[in-house]
C-alpha cells in the first residue's frame, strides 16, 4: 500500500508537471517516443496543434499509428531545427518585385536537410508531413521531388522512381495521339 | 541519392502529386514534362494534371527543340518551309495545351496564376487565345492572368524598317485588343516589346482604362507614332509623351524600358506604387511629370546617354510633385555617365526627405564617392545605401575613362556639422580595387552614427564577355584574387577599415574566382 500511494503521488506531481511542459510527447507506429517542443509542434503543424488545443495529448506519448520512427524522428528534427532557425532578412527589392512565387523557396539548412535523406525515408517523411498537416515540411519534401523530376524524360522518371510502365504498347501509343503537344515527334 | 527499389511515388495522394507537377511548371516553366506524366502508368494517367493551379506557358517551349531540328532540317530540303511549319505546329500546340488546362470548370479548381507568352502573330490565333483565356476568366476558372507577347526573332528587320515592323505590330496588337476584350478585362500583368502604338490616347483609353485590372504593365522598346519633321517646319519633331490618366486604373507598377516616347505623364494613377523608366535619350526638360499618384513609393530612374549628347538633370525638379511619399530610390547610370547634378541637400530635401533605401547603380569606376554626401544629407530617414560601381572591362574604352581620373560629376563636401542618424546598412560593390572605396567607407561610417552594417563586395563579373577578358589585364586579375579568404591583404584592409570604429558590424564579402 505504502508504495502504492508514493506512485500516486509522484504520478499527480508529473501531471502537473506535464502541464507546464514546454515540450510534448510522440508515439511512432513502432511505439518509440520522441519528445518535440510544443510550440515548434502547434506552428509547424496544424494537426498536432489541434490535438495540443484539444488536450488529446497523450503524456506517456500521443500515439501516431500511421508514421514509422524513421519518419517521426525526421519530423521532430525538423520541428526542432525550425525553432532553432533564424528567418532569412527580407530582401528590400522585395518590396518592389511583383513575381511573387506562389511556392515559398526552401531555406539553406531544409535544403540540406532533405539532401541527407535516402529515397524511402524522402518519401516517408512526405507521407508524414501531408498526415500531420506539416504545410512547411510538405513544402520543402515536394520541392526536393519536383527537383528530381526536373529535366527528366518519362523513361529517366521511372528509372529514378522505380515506376513501372504498366501500359500496353496500344495505350501508349493513343496518350501520345491525345498529348500531341506535350511530344515532340512529328 | 540511391534510385528507389520499390515505388513509393505513385502511392502517395492526388494533391501532394499535384503539388509536385505545380513546382515543376513554377521553377522550371515546364508544362510538358507535367503533360508527359501521363505516359508513366496507369497511376499517374488517373491523375488530373490539368488542375494544377499555376499554369504557365510559354510558345518557345512548344518550338522543336535543337537536337531534334537537325534531324528535322535535313530531312526537310527547304529550310524556311521547315521552319515556318514548326512555328505553326508550336502556335497550335501552345493552343491546345490551353485549352486543356482551362477545360475543367471553377467547380473542380480555381487557377490561381495563368501566366502565357506568345507571338503576336496572326490574328485569328490570338482570338483564339484570347476567347479561351476570357471564357476562363468569366467562368471564374481562371484568378489572374499575365500576358508576355513577343514578336519573333526571325522578325528581326533593318532599322530603317523597324518602325514600320514596330508599327505593324502596334496594329496587331490593337486588332488583339478589340478582338478579345474578356481576356484583356481579366488581365493582371501585361509585358510588351517592339511595338509602337498609333497615339498616346490609344495606350491610355484602350489598354490602361479598357484592361481594368491591370497591375503591372512593362513596355520595352515601345513607343507611339509621331511623324518625324512636321510640315513647315525646321525642326525635328519630339515623340509623345505617354500619358497616364486612368482615375479607375488598378495599376500598381510601370515599367518602360528604352521607349521611343518624350516621357511619362503620371496624371492619375491612384494605385501606382512603383515606377521604372530608363529612357533611351533624354531632353533638358524633365521626362517625366507627376499629377494624382499618392501611392508612389518606389522609383527607379535611369539613362542611357550617347557618347555626344549629355544633359544633366536635377533631382529636385525631376520629382516635383512626386518625390515627397517616396521610400524607394534606384538610380542608375548606364554608359558611365552621371547625369545627375550636384544639389543643396536643403533643395532636395522636399523630394527624396522620406526616401529610407537608396541604390546607386552602374557607376563608373572613377566617379569620386564623396560627392554622392549630397544625397545622403538630403535623405535623413534613409536606412539604407547600397552602391554599385560597374565596370565593363569587355568594352574597349573603359581604361580611356579611367584615365581622366576623379571625375568632376559631383563637387560636394558635406557640411561639417553633419551627422546622419538613421543609416543602419551601407553597401558597396565593385569589380576591381575595392580597397578604392576604404576612404568613402570610412566617411560614411564616420557620419553615419547608428550604422550597423557595411557590407564591402568584390563584385562577380557576371558578364560572360568581362571574364574573357580578364586574362589581357593582369593587374585587374590581381586586384581581385588579393581579396580572399585567408589572405593577409585582406586582414590589413579589415584592420585599416575598422580602425577606431567598434558600433557597426563589417561585413566583407570576398572575390569568388571559382
Amino acid at each position: 500500500m505504502e508504495v502504492d500511494k508514493g506512485k500516486g503521488e509522484a504520478e499527480e506531481t508529473r501531471k502537473v508537471a506535464e502541464a507546464d511542459r514546454d515540450t510534448v510527447t510522440l508515439k511512432s507506429s513502432d511505439g518509440k517516443l520522441f519528445e518535440v517542443s510544443k510550440e515548434a509542434a502547434a506552428r509547424l503543424s496544424t494537426v498536432l496543434a489541434g490535438m495540443i488545443a484539444g488536450g488529446s495529448i497523450d503524456d506517456n506519448g500521443t500515439d501516431l499509428k500511421q508514421i514509422g520512427s524513421e519518419a517521426l524522428e525526421n519530423v521532430v528534427d525538423y520541428c526542432n531545427k525550425h525553432a532553432n532557425s533564424i528567418p532569412s532578412a527580407a530582401l528590400i527589392s522585395s518590396s518592389i518585385s511583383f513575381n511573387t512565387a506562389p511556392f515559398k523557396e526552401p531555406e539553406e539548412w531544409e535544403r540540406k536537410f532533405v539532401d541527407r535523406l535516402s529515397h524511402d525515408a524522402l518519401f516517408d517523411l512526405v507521407e508524414a508531413a501531408n498526415f500531420l498537416g506539416m504545410e512547411r515540411l510538405l513544402d520543402v519534401t515536394c520541392h526536393k521531388i519536383s527537383e528530381m523530376m526536373k529535366g527528366k524524360s518519362p523513361d529517366q522518371i521511372r528509372e529514378v522512381f522505380n515506376i513501372k510502365n504498366d501500359y500496353t504498347k496500344e495505350e501508349l501509343e493513343e496518350i501520345r495521339q491525345e498529348l500531341a503537344w506535350a511530344f515532340y515527334d512529328d | 541519392m540511391a534510385e528507389a527499389e520499390i515505388d513509393k511515388i505513385s502511392e502517395l495522394p492526388d494533391d501532394v502529386l499535384l503539388d509536385i507537377l505545380g513546382r515543376l511548371v513554377v521553377t522550371a516553366g515546364d508544362v510538358h514534362a507535367v503533360a508527359r506524366t501521363s505516359i508513366l502508368s496507369r497511376r499517374w494517367r488517373s491523375l488530373p494534371w490539368p488542375q494544377i493551379t499555376g499554369v504557365s506557358l510559354d510558345v518557345s517551349k512548344f518550338f522543336i527543340p535543337s537536337d531534334e531540328w537537325q534531324r528535322v532540317r535535313r530531312r526537310r530540303r527547304r529550310r524556311r518551309r521547315a521552319w515556318e511549319q514548326d512555328q505553326r505546329h508550336a502556335r497550335a500546340a501552345f493552343t491546345d495545351a490551353l485549352a486543356r488546362f482551362l477545360e475543367a470548370p471553377a467547380s473542380k479548381r480555381v487557377i490561381e496564376k495563368l501566366s502565357l507568352k506568345f507571338f503576336l502573330r496572326r490574328r485569328d490565333d490570338l482570338r483564339r487565345i484570347g476567347d479561351l483565356v476570357g471564357a476562363a476568366a468569366t467562368g471564374g476558372v481562371v484568378k489572374s492572368v499575365e500576358l508576355k507577347i513577343v514578336v519573333t526573332e526571325m522578325e528581326r528587320v533593318a532599322p530603317e524598317l523597324e518602325e514600320q515592323t514596330k508599327l505593324g505590330n502596334g496594329e496587331r496588337f490593337g486588332h488583339f485588343l478589340h478582338d478579345c476584350p474578356g481576356a484583356f478585362r481579366s488581365i493582371t500583368k501585361l509585358t510588351l516589346k517592339d511595338l509602337w502604338f498609333h497615339d498616346a490616347a490609344e495606350l491610355n483609353s484602350n489598354l490602361l482604362r479598357g484592361c481594368c485590372n491591370l497591375q503591372f504593365l512593362s513596355l520595352s522598346s515601345c513607343g507611339i507614332f509621331y511623324p518625324k519633321t512636321l510640315p513647315n517646319a525646321d525642326e525635328p519633331s519630339r515623340p509623345p509623351a505617354l500619358t497616364v490618366d486612368a482615375p479607375e486604373s488598378r495599376l500598381e507598377f510601370l515599367q518602360c524600358d528604352l521607349c521611343d516616347i518624350g516621357g511619362v505623364e503620371l496624371v492619375q494613377a491612384p494605385a501606382l506604387s512603383g515606377f521604372s523608366y530608363h529612357a533611351k535619350v533624354i531632353e533638358d526638360s524633365a521626362p517625366i511629370s507627376f499629377g494624382c499618384t499618392p501611392s508612389l513609393k518606389c522609383l527607379s530612374l535611369g539613362h542611357c546617354q550617347g557618347e555626344d549628347t549629355f544633359v544633366k538633370l536635377k533631382l529636385s525638379e525631376l520629382l516635383v510633385n512626386g518625390g515627397g511619399q517616396l521610400e524607394y530610390l534606384r538610380l542608375s547610370f548606364m554608359n558611365g555617365k552621371i547625369w545627375l547634378q550636384t544639389e543643396r541637400p536643403k533643395q532636395l530635401r522636399a523630394a527624396i526627405g522620406r526616401l529610407k533605401y537608396l541604390t546607386l547603380t552602374n557607376i563608373p569606376p572613377e566617379c569620386n564617392l564623396s560627392s554622392a554626401m549630397f544625397l545622403l544629407e538630403a535623405a535623413p530617414f534613409l536606412e539604407t545605401l547600397d552602391i554599385k560601381i560597374c565596370n565593363h572591362i569587355c568594352i574597349d574604352s573603359w581604361h580611356e575613362k579611367d584615365e581622366e581620373n576623379a571625375s568632376p560629376a559631383w563637387q560636394w563636401q558635406p557640411s561639417p556639422s553633419f551627422r546622419h542618424h538613421h543609416l543602419k546598412q551601407f553597401s558597396l560593390s565593385r569589380a576591381f580595387h575595392v580597397e578604392k572605396d576604404l576612404s568613402f567607407a570610412r566617411m560614411v561610417m564616420g557620419l553615419a552614427v547608428n550604422l550597423q552594417a557595411v557590407t564591402l563586395r568584390v563584385k562577380s563579373l557576371g558578364c560572360p564577355r568581362c571574364i574573357d577578358t580578364l586574362p589581357k589585364y593582369p593587374e585587374l586579375a590581381r586586384s581581385r584574387s588579393r581579396f580572399t579568404e585567408g589572405s593577409g591583404y585582406v586582414d590589413g584592409f579589415m584592420k585599416e577599415l575598422m580602425d577606431g570604429i567598434t558600433s557597426a558590424k563589417m561585413t566583407l564579402h570576398l572575390a569568388d574566382l571559382v
